[in-house]
């Protein structure tokens, strides 16, 4: 494992009660600050993937490192300060249905006790970036499946975190919004965070010359 | 954290709102139950001190009183209310009483002048209060009347009946105690059941468990003291409307001397103890559903 390895995965196997293994002997690693696409049919394990750095899924074998911290050996208790870490677009959203979109995008500031000028600060710098101020006071579940996805993009990115995880953030987006988002990760990853992104959009994934990871036969390669 | 955790204690109380009324409403019937139950029984110890006491009094007489005098004591003592077992006790009797004590020193003692000891004369009270000063002032006027000692007992029957509600007490009281845990228990645990979903994606975004559960502990508190502060309010009403209706004459009238409601301390005490059952209580309850999450 190198000094520079941002998240390094070594000899991982992980595989699901009654399942065929997702991954046999998984070794790779992503720099700090790279921009990375993360392909492969469904059901790949590309959530898996996130699952395994979020310490959400332990691995049946091999280690997984992130910032020089073996995750599958976090205790319970310091788990959360590791997945705060981490700024996540869930696949599934994950958003809190009945609080506005407000409450749902400050809330990783509120579990870490931020004061509360610079959660309205936090709060005008995200939702500015993804023109969703108008919809701030709604609650969630009125909202459509693409405000949604940026009201997740939002609480993801709220506390700047040093690495971003989008499970298919475009998934409920028009072309010309994804391209917006894909932007705004792609600044994000120029101002120091390291970006992975989770797609099956290969149109996206061609648009931007970037590192791409495809999941296959229980491995993941590098392609061009 | 506790403004956001106020908040959302907030929105579980009213997304449940049902299920935390019957808390409070189950929690202040308990409380009520528990709160009479106490009360009835420190009034009961309390007017044991007062109504089921004896006094008992020795007025020492010196050696030369007049029999004019003594006749003048007799009649007042007996215009007393509550007496009774009056006894006379000269000190020729003292004396005699002295030597069939002492059996085998009787020789020794009859030479000692017993001139000395006094008249006593003693009797028992049997009445909520003791002689007041003006009795016990129109006593000690009477030519004679040397010393007046008293003293006050409880009755044997009245502490066999307390050691019976002590047993009886303690029970109901801890029955009522367990049922108030249980209470709030359920309802929290209702509560948390409903937010599961909500509990997992906190954790998901690195919200740790004092988060999590601090919400739903301040909403076992919130149970705990409304049904305390209700509970209460009916205790002193029911109090009220009962001394209303036992004090209908002159006589009972005194009940309402005698008779009282928790002072400061008692609340405060009360307060204190259904705040830790509230904490318990609700921290057993979430700390019940965030294990089996395994988060
Ligand atoms: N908690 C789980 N228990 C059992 N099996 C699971 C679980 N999570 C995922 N799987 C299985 O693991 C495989 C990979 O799932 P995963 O969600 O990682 O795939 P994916 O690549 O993200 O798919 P998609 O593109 O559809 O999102 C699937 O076959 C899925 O059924
Ligand atoms: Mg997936």
């Amino acid at each position: 494992m190198s000094i520079e390895s941002h998240i390094s995965f070594n000899g991982i196997e992980k595989k699901y009660l009654r399942k065929e293994p997702l991954f046999r002997d998984l070794s790779l690693s992503i720099k700090q600050k790279e921009f990375v696409f993360l392909t492969g049919i469904s059901g790949s394990g590309k959530s898996t993937f996130f699952k395994l750095i979020m310490g959400l899924e332990m691995p049946d074998k091999g280690s997984v490192c992130f910032n020089g911290e073996t995750v599958n050996l976090i205790p319970p208790r310091q788990m959360p300060y590791h997945r705060r870490g981490i700024g996540i677009v869930f696949q599934d959203l994950k958003l809190l249905q009945k609080k506005t979109a407000y409450e749902n995008i400050i809330l990783p500031l509120l579990i870490r006790g931020v004061s509360k000028k610079q959660i309205q600060s936090g709060v005008k710098r995200v939702s500015k970036r993804l023109s969703i101020e108008p919809i701030l006071k709604q609650p969630v579940q009125a909202l459509s499946g693409g405000e949604q996805q940026l009201v997740a993009i939002a609480r993801a990115t709220i506390s700047v975190p040093r690495i971003i995880l989008a499970d298919e953030p475009t998934a409920n987006l028009d072309q010309a919004m994804a391209h917006k988002i894909l932007e705004t990760f792609n600044n994000l990853n120029a101002n120091g965070a390291t970006v992975i992104i989770a797609t099956h959009d290969v149109g996206l994934i061609k648009a931007y010359q970037k590192r791409v990871l495809l999941i296959k036969d229980q491995n993941i390669i590098d392609v061009e | 954290m506790l403004f956001t955790s106020f908040k959302q204690t907030r929105d579980n109380v009213r997304d449940n709102f049902s299920t935390t009324f019957s808390g409070v409403i189950t929690t202040t019937i308990s409380v009520s139950i528990l709160g009479v139950f106490i009360l009835i029984y420190l009034n009961l110890i309390h007017l044991s001190q007062t109504f089921f006491q004896q006094s008992h009094y020795s007025i020492f007489l010196s050696s030369q009183i007049k029999d004019s005098d003594k006749a003048e004591l007799g009649e007042r003592l007996s215009g007393i209310w509550g007496i009774k077992d009056i006894h006379w006790t000269s000190s020729e009797q003292a004396r005699d009483d002295l030597l069939a004590g002492f059996s085998e020193a009787k020789e020794i003692l009859e030479k000692i002048d017993f001139s000395k000891l006094p008249n006593i004369v003693e009797f028992s009270l049997n009445r909520v209060n003791a002689l007041s000063a003006k009795e016990l002032n129109d006593i000690n006027k009477i030519d004679g009347v040397e010393e007046v000692f008293w003293g006050r007992e409880t009755k044997d029957q009245i502490n066999l009946f307390f050691d019976l509600t002590n047993f009886v007490g303690y029970f109901l009281i801890g029955m009522l105690l367990v049922s108030i845990f249980i209470i709030i228990r359920n309802t929290i645990y209702l509560s948390v059941q409903i937010r599961i979903e909500e509990i997992k994606i906190l954790n998901n975004i690195g919200a740790t468990k004092r988060f999590i559960k601090f919400p739903y502990v301040l909403e076992g508190i919130l149970i705990s003291f409304t049904g305390y502060f209700i509970a209460i309010g009916v205790i002193y009403l029911l109090y009220q409307f009962i001394i209303a209706g036992i004090t209908y004459d002159e006589t009972t009238y005194q009940i309402r001397g005698i008779v009282r409601f928790f002072d400061w301390f008692q609340l405060l005490s009360g307060l204190v103890v259904i705040f830790i059952l509230g904490v318990i209580s609700s921290f057993y309850a979430t700390d019940k559903v965030i294990n089996r999450l395994e988060l």
